[in-house]
């Protein structure tokens, strides 16, 4: 008896290990998408892929001018933006040169996000896009959420639903934190609304934004940009000129306003 | 001088009566947040922003702590048809009714519980209703007599779940006081659940729908004192279940929500034992914001009850209770928040 239990644990746990170690495979794809295999060193040769294809720890994955491509495995969701590079370390480790990409997960685990510049460890669930920016660092965006994400020199943050945390530097801290609207960027986000299967979470992104809703005091006549260097963040004023103290300028709407107007 | 006490006594038990019919044909309810979020804010405003991979990130402030409040003055002045609910035709002491309120609400945090969005509410108002019917040949000449003030308090939860559908609970403290005689003519605690679901019908349609259960504990001037108990003062007392359908739709500027509901109702104290109703209104409200805080409106409503049991001389109810009535009136709304 003991035996088969043995037998069992050591089952699961192989079944475990390998589906959390194994490589997510391309499920739906869009565009161009070129790859490199990086195990050979000595040429760089780039070759177009598709469906199926493994998507392992020495492809270097770039997509095209209206490339697009998204890798669904039993735990999580990967969508890889257009103009957009990097590599599928793992299922739970991912390496973005640059572009951006979304993942989403219903099961709570580790995951590591890393660019040119800076990594960072995400612990929970959620809907997140990351954004590569030009200092090198990342964009963290969580859609909705629980857990933290921690950094090798500005320690451990909760995450917020649209509270957007700039990640630079090596060794990586946190920049500044932005409060952004969920509902604008949902409406207008190619990563969340350009692929063919909707996302699981899309419920708890609707409480997330009826939270925010609930908090609103006002909203900024501005889009953030890119971050350039640490230090600079590119903001794009839009509205009347004279709006432009830096003081919330739109009051609150409702929040089936947000959700089903046209804005 | 019998003859002028004798009319004043005719005259104070008439008032009475219209002061019971009229709080009896009087619809008192929780706020429904959802709903009214729904109605007051179905438009968005218009901000083409181009896609992009990542979308757009317009940059927010947000309270830390969730807690918010806001005020208000609304009035409200109407045509109503019936506006006591007398049982019987329509036209009925065609009156223009004015109603000012001031209202205002607190929101007690925003508790995240992962699936749902628990919200603590408390609120009040205080309104004051004016009729203007004038006519020598009634019982009552002027019925200005009738002008009361109505003094609100509630305590609300609403819990939002991520499915859409909300729910609420709560108890709400209401009373009338004339303005005549400066006393108390009624009272009541209404404890009450609810649900509502909002959901989009088209790009600007939007439908909403409400169910609510609850039950009121009333206390109103026993008719014939308390040596006969025929009347009681818990008389008016009643469980009732309601189901709402509105849908918003959004125009340019304006929001128009038409409106129907069915409410049924249970009686079984004093005077009223074994008594049901079903009340039946149809309504649309036109809304054009001025501003975010200044509100014109236009609203029209036609209800209808029938109510079904015999009281204890074994006469039917709806000879006293059946009635009709029509509202078409016009507001305007002020609202700060902070």
């Amino acid at each position: 008896m003991i035996y088969i239990k043995i037998s069992l644990i050591a089952a699961v746990s192989t079944a475990a290990f390998f589906l959390s170690a194994s490589s997510p495979k391309i499920t739906y794809k869009h565009g161009r998408i070129d790859a490199v295999d990086l195990s050979d060193k000595d040429k760089f040769d780039p070759y177009l892929i598709d469906v199926n294809t493994s998507l392992t720890k020495d492809l270097l994955i770039a997509t095209g001018v209206q490339g697009r491509l998204e890798s669904i495995t039993p735990k999580n969701y990967w969508r890889l933006g257009r103009d957009s590079m990097g590599t599928w370390r793992s299922d739970t480790d991912f390496w973005l040169h640059s572009g951006s990409l979304l993942f989403c997960t219903e099961h709570a685990q580790s995951i590591k996000f890393s660019t040119r510049e800076s990594n960072a460890t995400f612990n929970g669930r959620g809907t997140i896009i990351l954004e590569a920016t030009k200092n090198g660092g990342f964009k963290f965006i969580p859609l909705e959420g629980k857990g933290t994400i921690t950094t090798a020199k500005g320690g451990t943050k909760e995450i917020i639903g649209g509270r957007m945390l700039l990640v630079l530097g090596k060794p990586t801290y946190f920049g500044d934190a932005y409060d952004i609207d969920i509902m604008l960027l949902l409406k207008s986000s190619r990563l969340v609304n350009s692929y063919p299967t909707s996302l699981p979470t899309f419920k708890k992104m609707g409480l997330a934004i009826y939270i925010q809703e609930l908090k609103l005091k006002g909203k900024y006549d501005a889009l953030i940009g890119d971050a350039t260097t640490n230090e600079n963040l590119e903001m794009w004023r839009f509205g009347s000129a004279k709006k432009s103290d830096g003081k919330p300028v739109t009051n609150k709407k409702g929040i089936f306003g947000r959700i089903f107007s046209s804005d | 001088m019998n003859t002028h006490i004798s009319i004043l006594l005719l005259s104070a038990l008439v008032t009475y009566g219209q002061t019971q019919s009229r709080v009896d044909s009087t619809s008192r309810s929780l706020p429904s947040p959802v709903a009214e979020s729904a109605q007051k804010s179905s438009k968005g405003t218009s901000s083409d922003v181009e896609s992009s991979d990542t979308g757009a990130q317009r940059p927010l402030l947000l309270k830390k702590s969730g807690f918010s409040a806001s005020f208000g003055y609304d009035s409200n002045i109407a045509y109503k048809q019936n506006p006591l609910g007398a049982p019987g035709v329509l036209d009925q002491q065609a009156d223009a009714v004015w109603v000012n309120k001031f209202h205002g609400m607190a929101k007690l945090g925003v508790y995240d519980l992962d699936s749902s969005v628990l919200t603590p509410f408390v609120g009040g108002a205080w309104a004051m209703t004016d009729y203007t019917y004038k006519n020598s040949n009634e019982a009552i000449p002027d019925l200005s007599v009738l002008n009361h003030n109505t003094t609100t308090a509630y305590l609300l939860f609403l819990l939002q779940h991520e499915s859409g559908w909300a729910f609420r609970a709560g108890v709400m403290y209401s009373n009338d006081r004339s303005v005549e005689s400066d006393t108390e003519e009624y009272k009541e605690f209404y404890p009450s659940v609810g649900v509502t679901k909002a959901y989009p019908l088209s790009d600007n349609l939007l439908g909403v729908l409400d169910a609510s259960v609850g039950s009121h504990y009333g206390d109103i001037e026993d008719a014939d004192g308390p040596t006969s108990s025929s009347h009681t003062e818990d008389e008016l007392d009643h469980i009732d279940a309601t189901l709402r359908y509105s849908i918003i739709y959004s125009l340019e500027t304006l929001t128009i929500t038409p409106t129907y509901s069915v409410s049924y109702r249970k009686y079984d104290n004093g005077f009223n034992f074994d008594r049901t109703d079903v009340l039946q209104n149809i309504g649309v409200v036109i809304q054009y914001p001025i501003s975010d805080s200044f509100e014109l409106s236009l609203n029209s409503d036609y209800s209808k009850r029938v109510s079904d049991g015999n009281d204890e001389a074994g006469d039917s109810y709806d000879t006293l209770y059946d009635f009709k009535k029509f509202d078409l009136g016009a507001g305007l709304s002020l609202t700060a928040s902070f």
